[in-house]
């Protein structure tokens, strides 16, 4: 499979070079020569940009933890200045469920007392300095002085770690020239305006997701993977070895790896969401955090050239340099924004003479680099996604060129927490100019086709085509940056767990449709009052939440009917609650629901692989019943243990569900699953059970012993399609 | 007080704003191409225009530089001016368009039969003598 994407890294690399000589030669136009030349070096711009990413791309790696060895000593640092104490509070504490033995550090250069506190109270280490020099880089290394960890493991203040993150990656350190291992940055609150979900396809993408779950791995294979800042795990006697975290510039991340790289370290990427994050909260803050990125990556040809600088071996320059280039991004970009609309308003053609012999080069051209990326990016490079993300950001990367060329860049915290997407009209300046011009040029092509006072229909048409491309790209900016997000003031985890409520008349069971320490969104089969107070008791894996929640509000827009009866949907709020009780059901939500979103959504498969499988599929969904996903209350007996769970997905020959310990396949268990009509009993057979994060979260697949009895009734679960499939059948 | 990232997301405001933005490129439009406009008209013959007008368009084109984009408007202009009788004018015009693309036989062509309506026989003859040759 690694020569197919060679092959078509190097077919698509051939075609830009031909496109690129062509236009050379046949194609710049001298009646417009400066706007002709300025779009020549944007598609040069773009070559070299996607030579560099398929470098990275030429055999990604897929590495599988080697056995930890026991008896290391591990220190964990939280560098923080001024987040909020009570996202540091979700972090510290997931970093101290972690299963193998550590100490935790909180490393406050805010000086704040309730961390202090806060530490105390947790049982970790608090540490904070007199200055605040070299920023996050000089905090980490004032900590190196006052611990002795062999190992250190970072994490953001906002990053929330899962219980196996050092037994997933301290086995590289066996290999004594592994300097670090690296694990991809993930963010949690899917909500937020850097995320497109698609829960029908079951799908997610974010702007990071290419490069930590693709290129990495990618550069990986070249020993060029860089520590990026947080969910890694560090050697102290590399960083000795290099005088500590650099501090020559704002991205102490990307310096300390070519630093260790230098002295002839290696990296490792493991390449398994073992921790999570939040993204930036508004469209501010997010360029506020681009910026920085930018500017410190971008200083790095001022202070330490990859290029030149000595001891990278040639693919590391390479691939250090494909990271610097990759923020030069901005200039490009614009003028691909900007010139479909400045030609048709102006009659200045970039490409002349623009005729047939030109055109169907370039139709070919394009749909080979269409089609390329896509193969080559596995699955992850959504071309539409990644546009309208290069449009909210071109402009603040020409401002981080700017920036580096006239001053040295300065440090500045990324605002953490829940917040709206734009709150700064501003930030939206350079997107709304490129929608008016988009606009405007549109307009224009119009008029001029109506009045008649042009017959350049192929010109037009094209122009206005990329101006129409642009200026959607441009809306779709404004529309999902400027949505109200986040009424909540914490993020809700998107998951279902069974939930037990009692008002003062009646009981029931529920399930939930998201959650967090202060409420849930509770589905249930009755309706339930609003503003009384209700008993309930939250199945939270292996834990059982007894609390009290008060029926804040009905939501109309997530009641659904279905052929088994009603389904309610209430905003329901914890009441009086304790610290450790929002504590567990926290680490429930990192812990077991967290990686159950991931599962569903977070799983790629290549374009070829997609092919393979649909191929497959398509013959396997025409043997068997068909599934349907549906959440409702289970509960499986097995030896006398009950447990009470949420299925999956249930057909008329089984159903599938998760479970916090792991069945084995063979076993007969007897299951109850509650719906709105009626309580259906059945006995099944495991059939398999998939790991989805190791020793605390399984995904069972069962099939019922008796077919034809509960294949009747769990029939009218999956509705239609197999019942009115029979139907037919008699009647024919 | 409605923020300006409501006003972004609010249609009425987004429907009326669009009709302005629109309506102002329009009325733009509308004086930058009087010219052009017009003469489409003429060649079309949905409008006439006395012989005053028809010749304050060819001066102002004349005294312009034809070009890419405006190209179109010289040739409709030269057509108008062979049927309303004018083909002195009208071969003028032809002789700046082929003078701009020398290599467009095309025009050579118009122009050469616009010289020979024009009686201008000497020089018509030297264009057609001109594309035969380069026809081979």
């Amino acid at each position: 499979m690694h020569m197919f994407y060679k092959a078509v890294i190097i077919a698509v690399l051939g075609v830009y070079l031909y496109y690129l000589v062509y236009r050379a030669l046949y194609t710049i136009n001298p009646d417009a020569l400066t706007f002709s030349l300025v779009y020549y070096y944007a598609e040069l711009h773009g070559f070299v940009a996607m030579a560099l990413y398929f470098f990275q791309l030429w055999n990604p790696t897929k590495r599988k933890s080697p056995p930890v060895p026991q008896g290391l000593s591990v220190d964990v640092y939280i560098p923080t200045y001024d987040e909020n104490p009570s996202l540091l509070r979700k972090t510290v504490l997931s970093c101290m469920c972690m299963k193998y033995p550590h100490k935790v550090y909180i490393l406050d250069d805010g000086h704040r007392p309730e961390l202090a506190e806060m530490a105390k109270e947790l049982g970790c280490f608090y540490i904070a300095r007199d200055d605040r020099r070299h920023a996050k880089a000089g905090n980490m290394n004032h900590a190196l002085a006052h611990t002795d960890g062999d190992f250190i493991a970072t994490f953001d203040a906002d990053y929330v770690p899962q219980p196996d993150f050092l037994e997933k990656t301290l086995g590289y350190f066996a290999d004594e020239k592994v300097a670090f291992v690296q694990t991809p940055h993930n963010y949690y609150n899917t909500d937020s305006f850097q995320f497109w979900v698609n829960p029908e396809k079951k799908d997610k993408w974010n702007e990071q997701d290419v490069f930590y779950r693709l290129m990495m791995p990618g550069r990986d294979y070249w020993n060029a993977s860089f520590f990026a800042g947080t969910s890694a795990v560090i050697r102290r006697k590399a960083l000795d070895s290099i005088g500590g975290f650099a501090t020559d510039t704002i991205t102490e991340d990307l310096q300390t790896s070519m630093h260790l790289y230098k002295k002839g370290w290696k990296g490792v990427y493991h390449n398994e969401i073992l921790s999570s994050g939040l993204a930036a909260k508004d469209l501010k803050s997010y360029h506020i955090q681009k910026l920085r990125w930018a500017e410190g990556n971008i200083s790095l040809l001022k202070t330490e050239n990859p290029l030149w600088i000595k001891g990278l071996t040639i693919p590391q320059r390479i691939c250090f340099f494909a990271t610097v280039f990759g923020w030069f991004i901005g200039f490009p970009q614009m003028i691909y924004f900007v010139t479909p609309a400045i030609m048709v308003l102006t009659g200045w053609y970039p490409i002349a003479p623009f005729d047939w012999p030109f055109i169907w080069r370039y139709l070919i051209f394009l749909s080979v680099i269409i089609l390329g990326f896509k193969i080559v990016s596995r699955g992850h490079g959504k071309i539409r996604f990644d546009q309208i993300y290069n449009m909210m950001n071109f402009f603040v990367l020409i401002r981080a060129v700017g920036r580096t060329a006239l001053k040295k860049a300065v440090y500045v915290v990324t605002p953490k927490g829940q917040g709206e997407a734009v709150k700064d009209i501003r930030a939206l300046v350079p997107n709304l100019a490129v929608a008016l011009l988009c606009i405007a040029g549109a307009t224009w092509v119009a008029l001029k086709l109506y009045y008649g006072v042009s017959e350049e229909v192929l010109g037009l048409g094209i122009g206005v085509f990329w101006v129409s491309m642009n200026g959607l790209l441009a809306i779709a900016v404004i529309h999902k940056t400027t949505a109200p997000y986040h009424k909540r003031k914490d993020f809700r985890f998107v998951g279902a767990t069974p939930i037990q409520y009692k008002t003062a008349t009646e009981e029931g069971i529920g399930v939930s449709r998201d959650l967090n320490e202060y409420g849930v969104s509770l589905v249930t089969f009755a309706p339930l009052p609003i503003g009384e107070s209700l008993s309930l008791s939250l199945h939270l894996g292996p834990r059982v939440l007894q609390c009290k929640g008060t029926v804040l509000y009905y939501d109309p827009n997530h009641t659904q009917s279905t052929a088994l009866g009603k389904l309610f949907n209430y905003g329901v709020r914890f009441e009086n609650i304790t610290q450790d009780e929002r504590d567990m059901i926290s680490q429930f939500c990192f812990n077991q629901v967290l990686p159950e979103f991931l599962q569903k959504f977070d799983h790629k498969e290549s374009f070829m692989m997609r092919l393979v499988f649909w191929y497959y599929n398509r013959r396997r969904i025409q043997k068997r019943a068909p599934r349907k996903e549906m959440a409702f209350p289970l509960q499986v007996q097995n030896n006398g243990k009950a447990l009470y769970t949420v299925t999956h997905d249930v057909s008329a020959s089984g159903l599938s569900f998760t479970s916090h310990f792991c069945f084995n396949a063979g076993d007969q268990v007897g299951i109850e699953i509650y719906t709105p009509r009626e309580t259906i009993q059945a006995d099944a057979e495991i059939r398999y059970c998939h790991e989805i994060a190791s020793d605390r979260l399984h995904y069972i697949g069962a099939r019922f012993v008796d077919q034809a009895r509960a294949g009747e009734a769990f029939a009218r679960l999956t509705e239609k399609p197999a019942i009115v499939k029979l139907a037919r059948q008699k009647v024919a | 007080m409605m923020n300006a990232t409501a006003l972004l997301r609010n249609r009425w405001f987004l429907t009326g704003f669009l009709l302005c933005y629109v309506g102002l490129l329009w009325v733009l439009f509308l004086d930058i191409y009087k010219p052009d406009i017009l003469i489409y008209k003429l060649y079309r013959g949905e409008q006439q225009a006395d012989q005053q007008t028809i010749m304050q368009l060819y001066q102002d084109l004349m005294s312009a530089e034809p070009t890419e984009r405006n190209m179109i408007s010289y040739i409709r202009l030269a057509e108008v001016l062979a049927r309303q009788g004018r083909p002195s004018e009208a071969s003028n015009m032809w002789n700046l368009l082929a003078a701009m693309e020398p290599k467009n036989s095309g025009l050579r062509l118009r122009l050469a039969m616009a010289l020979h309506n024009a009686g201008k026989y000497a020089e018509a003859d030297d264009h057609f003598a001109k594309l035969l040759k380069e026809s081979g």
